[in-house]
């Protein structure tokens, strides 16, 4: 064991030079190693998942990987595009216009060497390596991601979109980390999409952290459509500054199991932060999301919207969590957690969570868990619309609110699609 | 005579069923619990050999199963110095003139009697271990009603007892049901025959009075095909500045058509911990309602449930929770559908006050059988001060495709609008405060009858004086 360990030690270090990266993310990745022996696994309330494959066993390397074989990547006036293939970054540009107002957009590891006071001050400040041996892991053993950062006053028209592959023709983990900051008065929009290709049985560890200093906008849409042979593990933070403003949009829609935190932090006085997930689950895939808001400063609003709808012999679990810490006076917190349960093999969770330490507050939540209501069905059928078409128009509505608040057509388009063929899948044998 | 005891009890003008009587037990085990005395409880009372090998096998489970992982702070609870069994007579009575003066002062004190004169069908009153005293009005005994303290159901109806005891609660369910397995005494035995239907409530009344004490009620009721039973407890203890323990089990088995209503008004003194395990099942089209105040106790851990184990069965639980400083309420209700078209209903009210912290816990569970079943679940709290806290953790599990699932939840402070437009009336800000709980409370108190609402609304506005500064 001893040995093993020492090992590891050496080939991580080895790595990191080898990526030449400098020698304060060396020392976070020894850390994150030293503390993946200590922690234990994270657990989620109500759902198991201590058994899946989250930790690959394998050396950090940076052997050639098979992005050369991804077709060429569009240019598009509307949004700026990035995109990752496993570890390695396939296209990125920035626009002059942005580069001249001082907006970086780099892959992760150039950030650490090129921007390295941004990088130390805010890598791993929100989430942190010492939560779980999941979380140590992730800083050991990072291999991709991106840095953004949206200076003071600037505001970043396009969308900033990113397509993140996973690479699953071979057996290789993917630890990814997307760390965006707004800085004072910033706004910027980021759209994520997750992808896999191959069939490999692999882990994905994805991180998100977003820092919205005071008075930033940042929406963030992440569109998750990782593979049936992928087993993802993910954290999305927000540190949320004075009267800053975040929203989030995700629709989580991989094929293979999933377990996910998404937090919003609202750390100084009117910050707002409004959290939307949509999740469909098919076949036998089990999906566990903790959506965590927490009101620490004053006047502060948090709100929590998550819809679900499972199919098949799935089960999904919604763990909506609204916190107010004491102190955090006119604060407010609102969540709805519904979800649409469509075969006899289905089960669903939707636990709406209040934890209030204040007084000078409003808090509620709601939450409901049902088949789609055979009204809407006959109103539409009565209208000639067959059953099948009538259940996935109902359950678009169902899914409107966040499908509407994503930024950029593609992407909601893309969503749509993926829905589309969920549902026809899912529903095809009712 | 009866005297003030000043090394421990604690003068609370906020809590009027404060205050003790010097009565000495004519029999306790003394501090502490051993296997030794888990058999001496048992010989004791004369028990038959099962019910002794299933006090000391619960004694086994007691003493594996760890500490509650969820909920409240239990650590100040020292359950080696509690005092397990104390029996204060000989003898229960049937008649209040023969209850030992000093017990019946304390039942006087506490206006059971004449509750009973007024409007009960039958009252039973637990004093510390034992029931001393029970009755049932002749017009109720006659329709085959049974209604008698457990023990005394132990020996007198033994296939009916042993037919229904322990099987809705095992003591494996967790260490306080274990613990109450291994050393029950008392509570109340109800069973209703087929088809009579009780309208007029039956009430037992528990008093905890030494320190240090623990009462380990334990009731079972059994109503049968067809009939109905309102049923109602009342709890209160002296404050003393240590620690007693109420862990109680109830089992509520409501057959086919048949209905029970279980009412609790819980105003144990802030030195008690009350740490229940409550359990109904409810077969075909029959109806289980809980009905429950939490207004007094140290720390409060209670979540009744009922398993909706027959087609068309209903459940449904009402209850409120007032926790001021100290105080802990963690309560709740768990609503477990096995049958097709089951329905619950769980409206919770809670109110925290001056430091104190109410906390709903639930979990409402669609099984697969469940198909059609509806569940609809409400949580109000108010939250008057900036000391206090609530929780609200609601479970909603579903395994099955056709059922309906509706909860909501909401926690604020109280409505500055309802209390400017109540002051602008020329309303004190301490009238217009008790009106507005008043009214938030409302519906619970208008389920209970009549008597029990005018005192709970006299007790409420009694732990809501003072809190407007």
């Amino acid at each position: 064991m001893m040995t093993d360990e020492k090992q590891r030690r050496v080939q991580l270090a080895a790595a990191s030079r080898q990526n030449s990266e400098p020698d304060t993310l060396r020392q976070r990745r020894l850390r994150g190693l030293e503390l993946m022996g200590q922690l234990p696994r994270p657990r989620m309330q109500r759902f198991r998942f201590q058994d899946w494959p989250l930790i690959a066993d394998r050396p950090l390397n940076w052997c050639q990987s098979s992005a050369t074989n991804l077709a060429s990547t569009r240019l598009d006036e509307a949004v700026v595009r990035v995109t990752q293939l496993g570890r390695t970054t396939v296209s990125l540009s920035l626009p002059q216009p942005l580069r001249d107002q001082g907006v970086i957009l780099t892959d992760i590891f150039t950030a650490a060497r090129d921007h390295a006071d941004l990088f130390d001050k805010y890598f791993m400040s929100a989430i942190r390596a010492d939560e779980n041996k999941l979380t140590a892991y992730h800083q050991a053993y990072l291999n991709a991601g991106l840095f953004l950062y949206v200076p003071k006053n600037v505001v970043v028209e396009q969308p900033i979109m990113a397509e993140l592959i996973q690479d699953n023709t071979q057996d290789e983990p993917l630890v990814s980390h997307i760390l965006v900051v707004a800085d004072q008065g910033s706004r910027v929009k980021f759209i994520q999409h997750l992808t896999s290709i191959g069939d490999h049985t692999n882990p994905a560890n994805m991180m998100v952290e977003l820092i919205a200093r005071d008075g930033s906008e940042i929406d963030f849409s992440s569109l998750d459509e990782l593979g049936p042979t992928t087993h993802t593990y993910f954290k999305r933070r927000a540190d949320i500054g004075r009267d800053a403003h975040v929203e989030w949009a995700v629709g989580v829609m991989n094929a293979g199991d999933t377990v996910g935190d998404m937090d919003a932090e609202l750390l100084g006085t009117g910050g707002y932060a409004n959290s939307k997930v949509i999740a469909v689950t098919t076949g036998k895939q089990r999906v566990g999301i903790n959506n965590r808001v927490t009101n620490r400063g004053k006047h502060t609003t948090g709100l929590i919207n998550q819809r679900g709808v499972i199919l098949e012999q799935s089960e999904l679990i919604f763990n909506g969590i609204g916190q107010i810490i004491h102190g955090a006076h006119g604060a407010q917190a609102d969540q709805q957690n519904r979800v649409l349960i469509m075969s006899p093999q289905a089960r669903g969770d939707a636990n709406p969570i209040l934890l209030i330490d204040e007084n000078d507050v409003q808090a509620g939540h709601a939450a409901s868990v049902g088949p789609v209501d055979p009204q809407q069905i006959y109103y539409l059928m009565s209208r000639g619309i067959p059953r099948p078409q009538a259940q996935r128009m109902v359950i678009r509505g169902f899914l409107g609110a966040v499908l509407a608040a994503i930024p950029s057509q593609d992407v909601r388009d893309k969503m749509i699609d993926v829905l589309e063929r969920k549902l026809t899948d899912g529903l095809q044998y009712q | 005579m009866s005297k003030q005891t000043a090394s421990s009890t604690i003068d609370d003008e906020n809590y009027e069923y404060g205050f003790h009587d010097d009565v000495q037990p004519v029999y306790s085990t003394g501090r502490g619990l051993t296997e030794e005395i888990v058999r001496k409880i048992s010989a004791e009372k004369n028990e038959p050999r099962w019910m002794l090998d299933y006090r000391l096998k619960a004694y086994r489970t007691y003493r594996r199963l760890p500490m509650p992982k969820f909920g409240p702070d239990l650590s100040g609870l020292d359950l080696d110095n509690m005092l397990y069994y104390q029996k204060m007579t000989d003898k229960k009575f049937r008649d209040w003139k023969d209850v030992p003066a000093d017990l019946k002062r304390t039942f006087d004190r506490l206006g059971v009697p004449q509750a009973e004169r007024k409007y009960l069908a039958g009252t039973a009153a637990q004093y510390e271990s034992e029931v001393v005293y029970h009755n049932m009005k002749k017009e109720f005994a006659k329709l085959g009603i049974i209604f008698t303290d457990t023990d005394t159901a132990l020996k007198e109806y033994p296939d009916l007892f042993k037919k229904w005891f322990g099987k809705l609660v095992q003591p494996t369910d967790n260490k306080f049901a274990a613990l109450n397995a291994a050393v029950w005494s008392g509570g109340s035995f109800i069973y209703v025959p087929k088809g009579v239907k009780v309208k007029t409530p039956i009430q037992s009344y528990f008093r905890l009075n030494a320190e240090n004490t623990g009462q380990f009620e334990r009731t079972l009721i059994i109503v049968d095909e067809g009939a109905s039973v309102d049923y109602v407890e009342g709890c209160t203890a002296p404050n003393y500045s240590s620690d007693s323990l109420h862990a109680a089990v109830v089992e509520v088995n409501v057959a086919r058509d048949a209905y029970c209503r279980y009412t609790t008004i819980q105003n144990w003194s802030d030195n008690v911990y009350s740490l229940e395990t409550k359990r109904a099942a409810a077969v075909a089209h029959a109806t289980m309602e809980w009905v429950d105040g939490n207004l007094g106790s140290k720390v409060t851990m209670k979540y009744p449930s009922v398993y909706l184990n027959g087609e068309g069965a209903r459940g449904t639980m009402l209850s409120i929770a007032v926790a001021s400083n100290g105080i802990h309420q963690d309560s709740g209700a768990r609503m477990i559908h096995n049958a097709p078209d089951t329905s619950s209903s769980i409206v919770s009210k809670s109110i925290a006050r001056t430091g104190g912290s109410t906390d709903y816990r639930g979990t409402v569970r669609f099984g697969q059988h469940a198909d059609g079943s509806k569940g609809h679940v409400e949580c109000d709290t108010i939250i008057m001060d900036d000391q206090s806290s609530s929780d609200t953790i609601p479970y909603n599990e579903i395994d099955n495709a056709h059922v309906a699932m509706e909860h909501e939840a909401k926690v604020s402070k109280i409505s500055e609008e309802q209390l400017y437009y109540l002051m602008s009336r020329g309303i004190s800000a301490a009238k217009a405060t008790e009106m507005i709980i008043m009214g938030f409370v409302e519906p619970f108190t208008k389920q209970l009858p009549m008597e029990y609402a005018v005192e709970l609304n006299r007790l409420i506005s009694f732990e809501m004086e003072g809190s407007i500064g």
